[in-house]
């Protein structure tokens, strides 16, 4: 056999047209790829959601709610729960899959002679868990045969006027309803069913096989079984499961834990297939906060709030000796339970007048925790920590003595005392709360170092402490600082802004031998298993004094309490130190008070410092008057000493100073002269034209005296810049002195 | 143009190694020619004067000429026959020399074959991570299908080897076996028509239609076999007759043999592989001819055609209802599922062996619809490099067909190139239900050992062709 090959015949090339016409064929190819990845982007990117929750009806569940965490649970510092979340159930019915099962046949005929065993069992145990009817519950499944997913809902009623509260969806208004929620002990009583054969319902044996196609979904709910306290503490959780505010903001990373996923599908075989992967709950909180203290922090700012109106009052209760808040509360708490809710503070007729603005403004105002995001000038509590600056820095002794006048004037400026108050040593000053004292004290320590020390205690920056929103405070340039009337105002603490948090951290840093501890408010934080992840030990940030100055210190403010403007803040049985506070602000016509006094007990071993801040009391006697700050105080203290644990150590008057007693130049309104630079201008909002006549009249003085005073001012050709005022809240050109 | 072209005067050397040609793009050749070889016969005339008609431009006159001197040189090579063992001999024998000379190297597109062979390790991962549920529901294996699909991956991919060094010449070269004579893609034909009517008789039907062929242990589609035919067939008439370019009777042979013979009766029984064989022969026409009036009728007739045979089975119609209603009719439950498969996939997917879909839902998860379980794990952006991957082996055989040495070898890797591409754009047209619902599988990734097997001797084919250009 021959094999023989004929090729081609015919040579033809593969022709430029041929190629040209082969790269329109090959940009087609591209055109139609790139149109295809254009469609499955447009899928992905406008169907996605809905096909995954169709996806999710079907019975394919692998939804991240599907296995919720639990959120970390907080407690207070004895353990007491002050947040966490509770577990509910929801009953998911899977109608599809109950009617895939069938006994009997369609006959020829046509008569369907089926019967669904998951049906008729399944539709018995529901109906004996929930407490409906078995006909409402067969209806329910028959009216979604198509569904893998039904959660039993019931339609949600107006609380008061029992009507159906109704919402707008695509299809027009529909009553609202909502997933019926149920207790462990309804799980626990359908496993019951689907285990155990013998079970009767109404008489008839349930064929414990063919209970199925329904399950409990576990839920949480975060719960505050205390309501409202410590609200501005804790803060509450969204619906999306961040935390808002408080400690729920701030250790959100622990307190949230991982979704667990379920994968539960069924194979055409009907074997219900299950894929878990178990969810991570959050971590417990710790917190320092004292529930019993905070409660009755709480319980007597509400009392005073009966008595008194005023924009706002703040406590702050704190271990010195750690940094850990004890308390921390004001008077602007929100039901946790519920914090959208601002019936507290409006009328329904002032909410329904109300503009959306508004409303976010007034619920930001109550969310906000005043002790950490609001600032204001401290006034004389502040005197403490200029002494002890000074003292730090030598400029004084214990024994230098200062001479007030009642008024003293500062390059052109006269800024006046609550009384004269003659000779006095430094404790002296600080009891009588002296202002011209504490403006020698302060020009001797000077604008720069005054300013140094400002920064060593912690004022114009955060103090880090674990809450969200803190405030940094605002304090004046270094530069303007060095000009004497800026110092002298500064000097007895005004003309600059602090916080809460900043000043009694200072303060327990001056009574607790100068260490300055971070202030916190969570102590630890341990897993679900009980193991610590973090914990926040007492962490001395600065030293701030020397132990022999500290100790001066507390005798001082021993002597305020127990014979100087502080008596009020007494509490029988106890050593008590504190120092009163009384700052302006606003115009000279209207002027508003921050009344507050900071103190510590016992004062020779400080377990506690409390500082109050009550603003703007709408009083005329009283505004003026921080013998409310005091009485606050005394009232919190007197109960929850002993619930720290701090008892009374009997009479302790024996170490008061003789010298201080005598004086009583103590005047809680004080007298207030201003005078403006050039010497002709107002005293005191009345107009009056500065004359000595005018001056003696107001003052109570003999015409000589005012003559004086006036020839004092106009005696220096001042400097002053009116301008460096700007960086307070005050628009007056100097406005000082204050209380007690 | 017009320069370099050296002409040996030996036709078989051109055949069997390519020409000596400097240039691979390059028309000169052939005007060269026309000078060594000054001859013409009074058919030539003839032709020239159908093509030149008063009026025309210069430009049209010299492509006349051009196209003259071509068909001089073609007539003149006629009734050349050699030994086959000679054939088959020549072309290693040649390519040894040619290297060894260092003038004759060559080509051999190696980048085809790393396309291919990421390709089909890519398929067989996502068919393993689409396939294991079912397959370890139904066989026990989670392996079973992956197992069986890389066994027709190694088949195929000798195959594809062993092809591509037969040269593509001899399938459409008349052989003579003692008196008879005849040409090897005849014989193939004639396979074909005999598994048409075999399927007729005794065909396993398979969604709706008899597609498959029990012969013995094997179980294939000839529907697949059909398309090799297809693209021998179509490119041996219009590669071949380049003289007759874009002419009635050219059409006709192709409507006869082609469309009558190869694609109707598989279109009737399998409608989607009749339209990706009818869309090869139609470009192939197209591209090679040169003029193109006649292949818009063929198209019209195609389309009339496909119309016809969706109204004649009542099953079609039913699909462009579901189509319509295919996210409420509970019979587009397929793609409907594929659909939230694609969905849920997202921007980057859920990542390998992370998709749910396949978990007894899509039930065709791992043949026509992979796509939609594929892009549940890979997500949009998988899906574009994917589709990145495919165009750039489009793009190779493209320029192997740009560069082929004849126009025959260049349409059959124009009929290759159509067949990948038209394949993956009805698959995706299907998963993302742009069209109704029809099976087309995704090639290199879907279930099937007939179609893999087909596409790597197809893809031998054009690494055949890439063999025969030299430098």
């Amino acid at each position: 056999m021959k094999f023989s090959y004929k090729p081609l015949n015919d040579k033809v090339y593969f022709k430029n047209s041929m190629r040209m016409w082969l790269n329109v064929v090959f940009f087609v190819i591209i055109l139609v790829y790139v149109v295809l990845v254009g469609v499955v982007a447009f899928i992905v990117q406008n169907k996605g959601s809905e096909y995954t929750e169709k996806a999710l009806e079907q019975g394919l569940v692998s939804s991240s709610s599907d296995l919720d965490y639990k959120r970390g649970t907080i407690v207070d510092t004895n353990g007491t729960v002050l947040a966490e979340s509770k577990t509910y159930y929801n009953l998911v019915l899977e109608p599809k899959q109950m009617y895939i099962t069938y006994r009997g046949k369609v006959e020829e005929d046509g008569t369907d002679n089926r019967s669904y065993p998951y049906v008729e069992n399944t539709v018995k145990v529901v109906a004996k868990i929930t407490g409906k009817t078995e006909a409402e519950i067969l209806k329910l499944i028959e009216d979604n045969k198509d569904s893998s997913y039904l959660v039993l809902q019931e339609p949600v009623f107006n609380e008061e006027t029992g009507e159906p509260v109704m919402v707008t969806t695509t299809s027009g208004k529909v009553q609202k309803k909502e997933a019926v929620r149920f207790e462990y002990k309804s799980k626990a009583e359908f496993e019951s069913y689907k285990l155990s054969p013998d079970k009767e319902i109404n008489g008839v044996t349930i064929d414990h096989r063919y209970v199925g196609c329904a399950r409990f979904e576990e839920h949480y709910e975060r719960v505050y079984p205390n309501g409202s306290l410590a609200s501005n503490v804790l803060g509450y959780v969204q619906k999306d499961g961040q935390g808002a505010w408080g400690i729920e903001e701030s250790y959100q990373k622990y307190l949230e834990g991982k979704n667990g996923y379920e994968y539960s599908y069924y194979d055409s075989e009907l074997n219900a297939q299950k894929i878990t992967t178990d969810a991570v709950d959050g971590d417990t909180i710790t917190s320092t906060i004292n529930a019993s203290i905070q409660k009755i922090v709480e319980e007597k700012i509400l009392e005073f709030d009966k008595t008194w109106d005023y924009d706002n009052v703040a406590v702050v209760m704190m271990d010195p000796n750690s940094g850990e808040i004890i308390a921390m509360a004001s008077n602007e708490g929100f039901d946790l339970n519920n914090p959208q809710d601002l019936s507290y503070y409006y009328s329904p007729e002032e909410l329904a007048e109300m503009t959306d603005t508004e409303q976010t403004n007034a619920l930001y105002k109550m969310w906000r925790n005043y002790c950490v995001s609001s600032t204001f000038e401290p006034g004389s509590t502040w005197k403490l920590v200029t002494v002890a600056s000074a003292l730090e820095e030598n400029v004084i002794t214990e024994k230098s003595t200062f001479n007030c006048e009642k008024y003293v004037n500062v390059a052109g400026t006269v800024i006046s005392c609550s009384g004269t108050h003659g000779k006095q040593d430094v404790a002296g000053a600080i009891a009588h709360s002296c202002n011209p004292a504490l403006i020698q004290i302060s020009s001797l320590l000077g604008g720069e170092k005054f300013y140094a020390y400002q920064e060593h205690f912690g004022f114009g920056r955060k103090t880090g402490i674990d809450l969200p929103g803190e405030a940094k405070g605002i304090l004046m340039d270094a530069e303007l600082i060095t000009h004497p009337v800026e110092l002298a105002t500064s000097s007895f603490g005004q003309s600059f802004n602090v916080t809460m948090v900043q000043m009694a951290s200072a303060f327990s840093s001056i009574v607790n031998g100068g260490y300055y501890y971070q202030p916190h408010i969570v102590k630890k934080v341990t897993d679900s298993k009980g193991i610590t992840v973090k914990e926040n030990k007492p962490v001395v940030v600065n030293r701030t004094i020397s132990e022999t100055t500290s100790e001066f210190m507390r005798r001082a403010i021993l002597q305020t309490v127990e014979a100087g403007t502080a008596r009020s803040a007494k509490i029988e049985g106890y050593s008590v130190g504190g120092k009163t506070g009384t700052a302006k602000r606003g115009v000279r016509s209207d002027l508003i008070y921050v009344l507050s006094f900071i103190g510590c007990v016992p004062v020779d071993d400080p377990q506690v410092v409390c500082y109050v801040v009550v603003d703007n009391v709408h009083d005329e006697e009283k505004k003026a008057s921080s013998s409310l700050a005091q009485g606050l105080f005394a009232d919190i203290l007197k109960e929850a000493l002993p619930e720290l644990g701090v008892y009374p150590e009997g009479e302790i008057d024996y170490r008061i100073d003789e010298t201080v007693i005598e004086d009583n130049g103590i005047d809680e309104s004080g007298d207030e002269l201003v005078l403006d630079a050039d010497g002709d201008g107002i005293i005191d909002g009345t107009n009056l034209p500065l004359t000595s006549e005018n001056i003696a009249v107001y003052l109570d003085k003999s015409i000589e005296e005012a003559q004086n005073i006036i020839d004092g001012s106009n005696g220096e050709e001042d400097d002053e810049d009116s301008s460096s005022e700007e960086n307070t809240d005050s628009d007056e050109e100097i406005l000082e002195s204050d209380e007690n | 143009m017009g320069s370099g072209g050296k002409y040996t005067g030996d036709g078989f050397d051109d055949i069997s190694s390519g020409y000596k040609k400097e240039r691979v793009y390059s028309l000169g050749d052939a005007f060269d020619r026309k000078k060594k070889n000054p001859s013409t016969t009074s058919k030539s005339i003839e032709e020239e004067k159908i093509v030149e008609k008063p009026g025309k431009n210069k430009r049209l006159k010299r492509s006349a000429a051009k196209r003259e001197a071509e068909e001089r040189n073609e007539r003149k090579e006629k009734k050349i026959v050699r030994p086959l063992e000679e054939v088959m001999r020549a072309a290693p024998e040649k390519r040894t020399t040619a290297v060894a000379s260092d003038k004759k190297r060559s080509y051999y597109d190696f980048s085809i074959i790393v396309i291919v062979l990421f390709l089909l390790v890519a398929g067989l991962f996502s068919l393993y991570s689409v396939s294991y549920y079912s397959s370890a529901k139904y066989y026990g294996d989670a392996m079973f299908y992956v197992k069986r699909q890389a066994i027709f991956a190694v088949i195929g991919f000798a195959l594809m080897i062993g092809i591509s060094f037969v040269p593509y010449h001899f399938y459409t070269a008349s052989i003579k076996i003692g008196k008879f004579g005849t040409r090897p893609v005849f014989l193939f034909y004639l396979i074909c028509i005999v598994l048409e009517m075999a399927i007729l008789l005794m065909g396993i039907a398979a969604g709706g239609s008899k597609r498959w062929i029990q012969l013995g242990p094997i179980k294939f589609e000839p529907a697949e076999i059909n398309k090799v035919a297809v693209i021998l067939m179509t490119a041996l008439l219009i590669g071949k007759s380049a003289r007759n370019a874009g002419k009635l009777f050219e059409f006709f042979r192709v409507l006869v043999f082609v469309m009558a013979g190869l694609i109707l009766p598989i279109a009737k029984q399998n409608l989607s592989s009749g339209i990706i064989m009818f869309a090869i022969a139609f470009v192939i026409c197209f591209v090679g001819s040169d003029k193109k009036r006649w292949w818009i009728v063929l198209l019209i007739i195609g389309a009339l055609a496909a119309i016809i045979l969706v109204k004649s089975e009542g099953y079609r119609g039913d699909r462009f209802i579901k189509w319509f209603e295919v996210e409420t009719n509970p019979d587009s439950y397929q793609v409907r599922e594929g659909l939230y498969a694609i969905a849920s996939g997202g921007l980057f997917g859920k990542s390998f062996g992370q998709g749910t879909v396949k978990l007894g839902y899509l039930v065709e998860g791992h043949t026509d619809e992979i796509f939609a379980s594929i892009c549940e794990e890979i997500g949009v952006f998988g899906i574009a490099c994917l589709l990145l991957i495919y165009l750039l082996l489009i793009w190779r055989i493209k320029v192997i067909a740009d560069n082929a040495p004849d126009a025959e070898g260049g349409l059959i890797c124009v009929g290759v190139m159509v067949q990948i591409a038209v394949q993956v754009a009805l698959n995706i047209c299907v998963a993302t239900s742009v069209i109704p619902s029809t099976g087309v599988t995704l090639p290199f990734f879907s279930y099937g050992g007939t179609a893999l097997v087909i596409l790597l001797v197809e893809i031998g084919l054009v690494l055949s062709v890439s063999m025969r250009i030299t430098e």
